[in-house]
């Protein structure tokens, strides 16, 4: 077995804040001990709600911020024992792509500009090879190459968001992070970026995390997928049978609420009342005041996750999650978005 | 948002900076460039040595001859090429003094941005602290300590709100990085220096352009004021409120000795906050 | 609230230290205590009593608490000028200036706000475009330039008023004056901004569509609120007049603190200049203090917590 590309170990981010000055100093954990490997050319889907920490694990995997606890570690090497070179080529050899495109942007660089940087920052390229390159870039994410000398703001949403992945892409990383890569963009526009992004992958040795709050656009996308709810993974594993069975009610109702165009499919799940309230996780499970399933030792026993064939959920009763949640969830993903 | 949507246009804008300017700017710009003009050319210019006394012609009426055309003073010497000379010092000194304000502001900001922590406390603590007591005060104080000297004057005035660019600078910087673009860079390795000055530094330059011409007339009106008191430019040099502490004496017999130094530094000042309150107008509703 | 107030004391509190401190770095860093603070003529005997007076044969540590200790005393040694107590000279000059700033805060307050008020409730008439033109020009004339200009029209050519001196009230009015109208343009520009700011907000529309007559909405429901950010003004204009007293005091030989802060400092009186520095801050340290707890007590919204 080879190692893998990254490996996360016990993350965990707590964010202190003060209401008063004498109040004390309370603390939230954004990211609250997650573990998991990540290998060359493997896609993996983090999904949650805003608020639920999906955000700062990425943060914390691109070592934007340093974790409260526990280690990542990608080609070997850990984050805590990169010198600034190690830095510099580990910025090389990763990316982000952000969520709102015209924010991610410079306004005040020309397109071409800022594109080309990183060949030019980390020497990859002469600046006439550089200029080839950039323009070639814009070109395989579909646009022309004399978009080079425009502004961020003279061009379109969709069109942004081609520049941030062809930025994302120039220096071929092995591993990128999309923040909410696709959620500022109109549905119409999502599916064609989606599309681009699976012929991207396909012709190129890449493995990415896509963040999303978006389960109708993840599973286009990915090989395997983690559920997080506050700050913690409650369900993971294979897409396909995550979403055939999923083995968390908090998944489950994900799921259901997904909107759907079909009127053969019903909603037969529960649904889940209230929004993340972060104040009532000191013990036992944290969604369980707003579960309909919850019985009292959810409010004693912190569930941890636990393994079901591919997939691994936190959840004290899923067993009894065995079926199918609904039938046509089962169906692959649907052609006509991919 | 604000600082991506508002300054994006400054490259645009300057393309076309003078599409649809009202005509009282209009006449502010004009007058900017004769005294630009005047700061070059001033000892070409004037039709006598500034410090040339003649006797015979003491207290010449402006506008009487073509030779004193804005008459003489009480030692015989030429209003016009005084004036002029004058006018060269106080925008020299103003000019030196708003860069070196703007360099000192904008290095500390930038530095309490950076480090943040107690760099951040101990900096904007100090800034906090010198707003708090008008400036004048504390050149006073320098001066009254250190006694004038020209270097000295200069990068006193300088010291003048410089605190507005360290918080103008800081507060931009803090935002600028929570833009999407700044992390953007850094992702892709860009190093901090380049990101603070490729960057960041063209998009908040607008704010920052703005608080100059906030600060130039400030300066002029600093210079006018210490040197007025005989505490800043010091004989045989002349500036433009030296000239005016001269004319005092002689108000009562020859006004125009302290009227036309004084006509400059309003007209002067006016152009450039009239100016500046156009630029800011168009480049950052914020400030407002 | 009352923390509010307590924080807002310490920090004045140290920005006062800071000030002292400073004052007496730069005065150390300027040259020998000695040689600056005693005229050249000093017999030795004066000389070891200053030096034993100020600790200055010690470490530098208690020099600089010998030197907040007497600051604190209000000692700050003998003033080169005449001789006497920088105390003592000082603080003679304290209510002449008091006599010229304390009715050109009251006057430019009675002219600048009804000027505010109208000009915010008349948008584009005549005393809106007064205002704003005179808000620029105070922006634009050096205070002293302008205080000149009352010389020559009223001493010079009318030949109405004095044009220097302090010895009748007559000579108050053309510094009273400069000072006002300077201050007024600024108050009037301000009130305006806060006012337009106040009139635009929901409530007063709700007002206004409850059929409340507009005169009534002025005074009930919008200067209250205007007030909140007017006290800050205010601030700033009494230090505006305290950092204008060295300007325009000295253009109308008028013996207060402004002209004794120029005289020290162009003849290098030091020990009266050094008190000038901390005078002046203390003043402002004082006005920013005050602001700070009016804005607590007029904002509702503070004083509940």
């Amino acid at each position: 077995m080879t190692a893998p590309l990254l490996r996360a170990r016990d993350l965990t981010k707590a964010y202190h804040h003060k209401t008063g000055v004498f109040a004390r100093p309370t603390s939230q954990l954004a990211a609250d001990s997650i573990s998991f490997d990540l290998m060359a050319r493997e896609r993996i889907g983090i999904v949650g709600e805003s608020g639920s920490g999906k955000s700062t694990l990425g943060r914390l995997l691109l070592g934007l911020t340093s974790p409260t606890r526990g280690t990542v570690c990608f080609e070997g090497v850990d984050h805590d024992d990169r010198s600034s070179q190690d830095w510099i080529a580990f910025r090389k050899r990763t990316s982000l792509v952000q969520q709102n495109p015209l924010a991610a942007l410079n306004p005040q660089m020309t397109i071409g500009e800022q594109v080309a940087e990183g060949l030019l920052v980390h020497r990859a390229a002469s600046k006439a090879a550089a200029q080839e390159r950039t323009a070639a870039m814009l070109e395989r994410v579909g646009l022309s190459s004399a978009m080079m000398t425009r502004f961020p703001h003279q061009m379109s949403g969709g069109q942004r968001q081609r520049v941030v992945i062809a930025r994302a892409l120039i220096l071929d990383p092995k591993l990128v992070v999309f923040d909410e890569a696709v959620s500022a963009l109109d549905v119409s526009v999502q599916a064609q970026v989606v599309a681009l992004l699976r012929s991207l992958w396909q012709e190129r040795d890449l493995a990415y995390v896509f963040i999303t709050h978006d389960l109708r656009i993840v599973r286009h996308l990915v090989d395997r997928i983690a559920v997080m709810y506050l700050g913690r993974v409650i369900e993971t594993g294979d897409i396909r049978a995550v979403y055939e069975q999923p083995r968390h009610p908090y998944t489950r109702a994900l799921l259901a609420s997904v909107p759907t165009i079909d009127p053969s499919i019903r909603n037969i799940e529960p649904p889940i009342k209230g929004e993340l309230d972060p104040d009532k996780v000191s013990q036992g499970c944290a969604f369980r005041s707003r579960c309909p399933f919850a019985i009292d030792r959810c409010t004693i026993e912190t569930p941890l996750l636990r393994a079901f064939g591919a997939q691994r959920a936190a959840c004290h009763r899923s067993e009894e999650f065995a079926g199918p949640m609904k039938p046509q969830a089962a169906a692959p993903p649907r052609k006509e978005l991919a | 948002m604000t600082v991506v949507t508002s300054s994006r246009t400054i490259r645009g804008s300057l393309r076309a900076p003078f599409r649809g300017l009202p005509a009282s700017v209009g006449l502010c710009c004009l007058w900017i460039c004769i005294v630009g003009v005047i700061g070059v050319t001033a000892r070409w210019m004037s039709p006598f040595d500034y410090l040339a006394q003649n006797p015979l012609s003491r207290f010449a009426w402006p506008f009487a001859s073509a030779s004193h055309l804005l008459g003489s003073d009480y030692l015989g010497r030429d209003v016009l090429s005084n004036v002029l000379v004058a006018t060269q010092t106080t925008l020299m000194i103003a000019l030196v003094g708003s860069v070196v304000c703007a360099l000192i502001g904008t290095t500390l900001g930038l530095l309490a941005a950076h480090f943040g922590g107690w760099v951040d406390n101990v900096l904007m603590g100090f800034a906090d602290a010198m707003a708090s007591v008008p400036f004048i005060i504390i050149a006073l104080g320098v001066l009254a300590m250190f006694g004038s000297s020209p270097l000295l004057f200069v990068f006193l005035v300088g010291f003048q709100n410089w605190e507005r660019y360290a918080r103008l600078t800081r507060g931009l910087v803090i935002s600028a990085r929570e833009e999407g673009y700044a992390e953007a860079a850094r992702i892709v390795g860009v190093p901090a220096k380049r990101i603070y000055f490729r960057h960041m530094l063209p998009n908040i330059a607008g704010p920052l352009i703005v608080q100059f011409t906030v600060n130039f007339p400030e300066i002029i009106l600093l210079e006018s004021g210490l040197s007025f008191l005989g505490l800043g430019i010091q004989p045989p040099a002349t500036s433009l409120g030296l000239m005016v502490a001269d004319g005092r004496t002689y108000l009562a017999i020859a006004w125009w000795i302290a009227a036309f130094p004084g006509v400059v530094i309003v007209l002067t000042t006016l152009s450039i906050s009239l100016l500046g309150d156009y630029l800011r107008d168009r480049f950052d509703a914020r400030l407002r | 609230m009352v923390g509010f107030i307590l924080a807002r004391t310490f920090r004045a509190i140290l920005v006062l230290i800071f000030t002292v401190t400073l004052v007496f770095i730069v005065l150390r860093l300027s040259g020998d205590p000695a040689q600056q603070m005693l005229s050249d003529s000093t017999s030795p005997e004066a000389l070891a009593a200053f030096n034993a007076k100020w600790g200055l044969d010690r470490s530098i540590f208690e020099q600089y608490l010998f030197y907040v200790a007497n600051a604190l005393r209000g000692d700050f040694g003998i003033s080169f000028a005449d001789g006497r107590e920088v105390f003592t000279v000082v603080s003679e000059r304290i209510p002449k200036t008091f006599a010229l700033t304390v009715p050109a805060f009251i006057l430019s307050l009675l002219i600048g706000i009804p000027a505010g008020i109208i000009a915010a409730m008349h948008r584009e008439s005549a005393v809106d475009k007064g205002v704003m033109a005179g808000a620029v020009l105070g922006y634009s004339i050096p205070n002293f330039l302008l205080g000149l200009v009352f010389i020559f029209a009223f001493a010079v050519w009318l030949r109405v008023l004095p044009s220097s001196g302090s010895s009748t009230w007559r000579h108050a009015i053309l510094p009273v004056a400069t000072f006002a109208l300077y201050n007024a343009a600024a108050v009037a520009r301000f009130m305006r901004s806060t006012l337009i700011d106040v009139l635009g907000q929901p409530y007063i529309a709700a007002a206004r569509a409850d059929g409340v007559p507009n005169i009534e909405i002025i005074l009930r429901h919008a200067l209250p609120n205007a007030a909140i950010p007017m006290v800050t003004t205010l601030g700033f204009v009494a230090g505006g007049l305290l950092g204008g007293a060295v300007l325009v005091e000295p253009v109308f030989a008028w013996p207060g603190l402004g002209t004794g802060f120029v005289n020290a400092t162009s003849t290098g009186d030091l020990p009266v200049a050094q008190a000038m520095v901390l005078l002046f801050t203390a003043f402002m340290v004082v006005i920013n203090l005050t602001v700070d707890v009016l804005y607590v007590v007029l904002n509702p919204k503070i004083r509940k917590q």
